[in-house]
């Protein structure tokens, strides 16, 4: 088993020293507590290495990303600094390492990516800037049955405020994307991500985030899926200065044969700060969902305030549903919360929308959108929302 | 306008309907009354679409068209409107983006042109006076956080809204402390125009003081024991349901 059929080592981490070599780690099985639901069996195909386009588009107000290779966008944004791979100074090899070096997982699929990797960018937020304009990033395969390994890099210097937003636009027929992101907001700072990934086309996602976070810094991510044919998303955020706010959500769709799968893992490193989850889910057909929240606390993360909840929506009988809240909490002083359902409809008020003239139809889409509401407010950039809510509409999950 | 022949109901295996029949012309109130589990809120849900419910017999025309063939949204862009005993709380859907849906499939159905915005909020303005609802409430989610007067007046404002033909109110005055009674009341009597009809389901005479009806009906045991015009509320109000029960029981 091997994901790739042959992995041409790729020059990506030419300044990295003791790469990883692929051979040395098995692929999970569903023995493995953190893999128990999601098989990685259904991605094991061969997958060829993506290779470059030829003629990669230029996007005017976005980084793209195709075939896992960067291209930047043709305008600047005042306030943000790109750096491609190859274009590093020494100092920024230096920073990638040590952003590499926080996160503790090291598994079969980073020693594909560091291998494998195409490319990758650093996305450096000045110091102290405002930066009002968005950063897109947009990812496509354009070659089918290619896994690409992207890298994204991104510092939010002390005291900048910035927004980004990923759109996984689904365009192969068939495709592996294997991202990595690797974030670290500074002290002050703050940082927002927002994902939508639609994949409908048969793409597969392994999206893995690493973010740290240092004092009174704020970090805000949303990823909303709403659609894909195998989507596992792991989001690894250390909160490791006093002070800090954390605001992680999520919404998924699976329809059909999907499996979309959510691990989160919140570590509280240090005392005084607030994090607060909401994933919520609406399954359709045979699609299964994933969610594992976990929220650690260690001995010395007093005063933590830590929140979390995933809700669920079974819309069909045949639909599977995987949840596990999971909290280790050392410390002696905090106020940590979770909760976690999943059900049907409430049949009162559809009944009740439908005797008011609603169909059938459109009522359960007016309750899914009530449903997921409180995840889409947290989406902070108006025409980012629009944009989702319209892809949501798109694909009949939820009404005008 | 509303013929309903011979109705037999039932809820999983229990009959809880057994031929009932009622005549309502356009423009009429009619109350209907009753002990408890009569079979009043059986009436009103078979009436709406509930499906929990199952016909077993009998028939319902509802302006010459055979009401229960159709889907309970059906039923409502016909114009039947049906004001919950128990209005549901729905978080996060508001009011005025469910009441914007509502309105719009209605008045497709009806071959009415959709509402600009501002009609809309017009109509809003407009109709949520008739029951003093604060333009708050109507911003606010379905019902979310009402109290229990609020959520009756949110169902005769809806009511209003969507402009029916024929409206069946459920125990409308159950839970109304003393000032909502009166305004719910006066929202209804301000829609009667002498076509639009009303079936008013109350256990007290209360609620009748103020709606005054063209005729009341008792029902008891999923039939109609006993018809007449206001005064039989009245005789019910002095001597309870009692005796009418004991009258029929002994047949």
């Amino acid at each position: 088993m091997s994901i790739v059929a042959e992995i041409k080592p790729t020059n990506t981490f030419s300044f990295k020293p003791n790469k990883h070599s692929v051979a040395d780690f098995p692929m999970p099985t569903t023995r493995v507590e953190s893999w128990k639901y999601t098989r990685v069996g259904a991605i094991d195909t061969t997958w060829k290495q993506a290779e470059r386009n030829a003629n990669p588009t230029t996007l005017e107000n976005a980084i793209r990303i195709e075939n896992g290779f960067i291209t930047l966008p043709s305008t600047s944004i005042a306030g943000i600094q790109l750096t491609l791979g190859k274009d590093l100074s020494a100092a920024q090899q230096e920073t990638i390492l040590s952003l590499l070096s926080k996160e503790n997982r090291t598994d079969v699929f980073d020693a594909i990516s560091e291998n494998a990797s195409n490319d990758l960018v650093l996305i450096e937020v000045e110091k102290g800037k405002l930066v009002e304009e968005v950063l897109a990033i947009e990812l496509g395969n354009s070659s089918n049955l290619c896994m690409s390994a992207p890298y994204v890099f991104i510092v939010s210097k002390e005291n900048s405020v910035a927004k980004i937003t990923v759109d996984f636009k689904g365009e192969s027929e068939q495709s592996f994307h294997l991202v990595n992101v690797y974030a670290h907001v500074e002290a002050y700072a703050q940082l927002e991500i927002h994902q939508l990934q639609n994949t409908s086309k048969n793409e597969c996602i392994l999206l893995r985030e690493s973010i740290s976070q240092a004092e009174k810094s704020v970090f805000k991510i949303t990823t909303v899926t709403a659609s894909g044919t195998w989507v596992r998303n792991e989001l690894n955020i250390r909160i490791e200065g006093q002070h800090c706010e954390t605001f992680l959500s999520g919404a998924y769709f699976p329809k059909q044969d999907q499996l979309i799968d959510n691990h989160t893992f919140v570590d509280h490193q240090v005392a005084n700060c607030y994090s607060n989850e909401i994933y919520k889910g609406v399954l359709f057909d045979n699609g299964k969902g994933v969610f594992n929240g976990k929220v650690y606390v260690h001995i010395d993360a007093q005063k933590t305030n830590a929140y979390q909840s995933n809700a669920n929506i079974m819309m069909s009988d045949n639909a599977n549903m995987f949840t596990k809240p999971e909290l280790e909490i050392y410390a002696d002083d905090v106020k940590c919360s979770h909760g976690s359902t999943t059900g049907q409809f409430n049949e009162e008020a559809l009944f009740y929308l439908r005797a008011r003239g609603l169909s059938e139809e459109s009522a359960k889409r007016l309750l899914v959108s009530a449903f997921t509401s409180d995840v889409m407010n947290r989406i902070s950039i108006p025409s980012w929302k629009e944009y989702v809510l319209a892809t949501l509409i798109q694909n009949e999950i939820i009404t005008e | 306008m509303l013929k309903i022949e011979n109705l037999h109901a039932r809820i999983e295996e229990k009959e809880i309907l057994k031929g009932l029949s009622l005549t309502i012309g356009e423009g009429e109130v009619h109350a209907i009354m009753g002990p408890n589990g009569s079979g009043k809120s059986t009436l009103a849900s078979v009436l709406a679409g509930r499906e929990d419910y199952e016909v077993t017999e009998g028939t319902v025309t509802f302006n010459s068209k055979d009401l229960l063939d159709m889907a309970a949204e059906e039923r409502a862009r016909e114009g039947l409107f049906l004001a919950f005993q128990y209005p549901v709380e729905i978080p996060g859907v508001s009011n005025m983006n469910f009441l914007k849906a509502a309105v719009g499939e209605i008045r497709k159905h009806r071959g009415l042109e959709a509402l600009t915005a501002k009609e809309f909020l017009q109509l809003v303005k407009e109709k949520s006076q008739l029951v003093e609802l604060d333009g708050q409430l109507a911003n606010r989610a379905v019902n979310e956080g009402f109290s229990g007067g609020e959520k009756k007046r949110n169902e005769i404002f809806q009511m209003a809204m969507l402009d029916p033909s024929l409206c069946v109110l459920d125990e409308t005055d159950s839970g109304l402390d003393i000032d909502a009674l009166r305004i719910v009341s006066e929202g209804v009597n301000a829609m009667r125009d002498g076509k639009r009809s009303f079936v008013v389901i109350t256990h007290y005479q209360r609620l009748l003081d103020h709606i005054v009806p063209d005729f009341v009906h008792v029902l008891y045991k999923g039939k109609i024991v006993k018809s007449g015009t206001k005064e039989l509320a009245l005789e019910l109000e002095e001597k309870g349901y009692d005796w009418l029960k004991e009258t029929e029981d002994a047949k």
